[in-house]
């Protein structure tokens, strides 16, 4: 993806609007909520296709030029198949095609294929084990990131999720080994994923180094682990995240940096509170983010940030589902408001933190399309993707404004 | 006297009409059931059992058999009924489920019919079928299933 920046953008807009042809009229043929079905039904076939409209103020450019016009460069295309190969193997595999803002051209890639085995299954226990390319199983969302109809808005929050450094939170090559535990109507859910993550998207190795970098980071290693207890209903869950990342950087052509490693720590808790027809969630991560060995022009640095929200949602009816959140993310705990940041570096003090108080509606045209608007009052640019903002010459400002449109859908 | 009358009949229809409905609800309340091939071992299940089920995080009989899970679409009524009075979940919640394992590779959705007729159907020629119908659709192909 990563050499589609700044060189040829004709070849991966043309496969954008192939891709993003496709996948509408493969949706709009298959109809309904149902998936395709083979082989007595041992195979399933499922997908998605979502398009988001993206309007923002004041210079301030999320997922494309969004404060100079009307940002279509949203667009989530997916396919995946699950084949049952026996009692106790399956296998999984996903293509998406993503579009957003100046990073993500709409290239096909493989999101997730694995080979699950399962080693016990009974009404009070699961065991088993998943290799090849798996989701990293992280918070609520993250596994599924990428399907809007699994997602409280048209994007997930971006303290806790944010899109500039999605990739080391995005796949992994590796195992990934998972358990259940029941006991009356309590379930305990384990699931972890070791391995090499991927790691070569544009937009994180810009967050990391800055703008200008001729490298690119390559995926060393990432452990993941996630410990989740709820409520067999639904009625709540509880949930606690640990994950340690770590990522080489690979020089570019007479680059000024040397080879180095960046870091990222994140301990995040998660609660969820389901009372027909509220429901509450939140989430808080304390993280650390760092870099070592890059040399003079990049020296060794590391923030502790910390990201946290709160949503509110009411389901007005079967159709309907109105929410409210408050997101808040400090990329320097120590420096939440931004004064040293403003005096050590070019970068002005609302580059330090992001606070988005969101409204938000979903309808449901069909079981298998639905509709989303969103308004985001935000202060703060700590989130704003770089490569978007990168060309327009005029700064981001401190209050904004955006409004998004997003359809879907699935099959 | 007349529109007198007239309006006493009105009532009393309306009366009735209120309770049909409110016998209709209690029925309805009952009316749908867990169902396995006729053939399928005798097996008492608990309601947390029958969820962990459905919701997909079970895929395997007692002995070790695959299971295979049918349902109706979101919308069928006898399947909002079967969530609500049987799993005690709502329908959406399901599809919540189903759609985090499908879309991150850690499990299938089940298999969904167009009709109880083809819930039967399934039902009799798939192995380790389990689905719900109404009552008064059961027959010899299939077994109810009583939650203990």
């Amino acid at each position: 993806m990563s050499g589609y920046v700044g060189s040829n953008f004709a070849e991966p807009r043309r496969m954008r609007r192939l891709c993003a042809r496709i996948g509408w009229a493969f949706c709009l043929a298959a109809g309904p909520a149902q998936a395709l079905e083979f082989f007595d039904g041992d195979v399933q076939l499922h997908g998605f296709a979502s398009q988001a409209a993206i309007r923002s103020n004041h210079n301030n450019n999320f997922l494309g030029p969004s404060s100079r016009e009307t940002s279509l460069r949203f667009t989530e295309l997916g396919l995946n198949v699950a084949a049952r190969l026996g009692p106790r193997l399956n296998l999984a595999a996903q293509v998406v095609s993503r579009s957003a803002g100046a990073d993500a051209h709409g290239a096909l890639r493989v999101d997730f294929a694995l080979a699950d085995l399962n080693l016990q299954d009974t009404e009070t226990s699961r065991l088993g084990l998943r290799a090849g390319r798996v989701k990293i199983p992280y918070g609520f969302y993250n596994s599924t990131r990428d399907i809007a109809f699994t997602r409280p808005g048209v994007v997930l929050p971006q303290s806790i999720y944010p899109e500039r450094v999605r990739a080391f939170s995005d796949t992994l090559d590796g195992l990934a080994p998972y358990a259940r535990l029941s006991a009356g109507e309590a379930e305990l859910l384990f699931e972890a994923a070791l391995g090499k993550p991927r790691l070569d998207d544009r937009e994180t190795t810009v967050t990391f180094i800055g703008n200008g970098v001729r490298g690119r980071f390559e995926g060393d290693t990432a452990a993941i682990g996630r410990v989740m207890l709820q409520e067999q209903r639904g009625t709540w869950r509880l949930a606690y995240s640990q994950a340690q990342l770590r990522g080489d950087y690979r020089q570019g052509e007479r680059d000024p940096l040397l080879k180095g490693r960046v870091k990222l720590h994140l301990s995040l808790l998660s609660a969820e509170l389901n009372l027909e027809p509220w429901s509450f969630t939140a989430e808080h991560v304390f993280g650390y983010a760092g870099n070592t060995g890059l040399g003079i022009f990049r020296p060794d640095d590391g923030l502790p940030f910390e990201g946290a929200y709160l949503q509110g949602a009411w389901r007005a009816g079967p159709r309907w589902q109105w929410f409210l959140r408050y997101d808040s993310y400090y990329q320097d705990r120590n420096d939440r408001d931004g004064t040293w940041l403003a005096s050590h570096t070019p970068l002005p003090s609302h580059a330090a933190y992001a606070r988005d108080r969101t409204l938000g509606v979903r309808f449901d045209v069909s079981p298998s399309f639905m509709l989303r608007a969103e308004y985001h009052r935000v202060n703060g640019t700590a989130w704003l993707p770089v490569l978007d903002n990168a060309d327009s010459g005029r700064p981001p400002q401190r209050d904004w404004d955006m409004f998004m449109l997003l359809g879907s859908l699935r099959f | 006297m007349r529109a007198h009358k007239l309006h006493d009949w009105h009532l009393g229809h309306c009366l009735a009409a209120l309770l049909c409905a409110m016998l209709s609800f209690v029925a309805c309340a009952q009316e749908v059931i867990t169902i396995v091939a006729a053939d399928a071992p005798q097996l008492a299940l608990s309601r947390n059992a029958l969820r962990t089920m459905f919701s997909m995080r079970l895929n395997k009989w007692p002995d070790g058999s695959n299971m295979t899970v049918y349902v109706l679409p979101d919308n069928d009524p006898t399947h909002v009924m079967f969530c609500k009075e049987v799993l005690d979940v709502f329908p959406h919640q399901l599809r919540q489920v189903w759609d985090r394992l499908v879309f991150s590779g850690t499990g299938q959705a089940p298999r969904e019919v167009a009709s109880e007729e083809e819930m039967l159907a399934r039902m009799a020629t798939t192995p380790g079928a389990i689905g719900y119908i109404r009552r008064k659709k059961l027959d010899e192909r299939v077994r109810g299933l009583e939650l203990r």
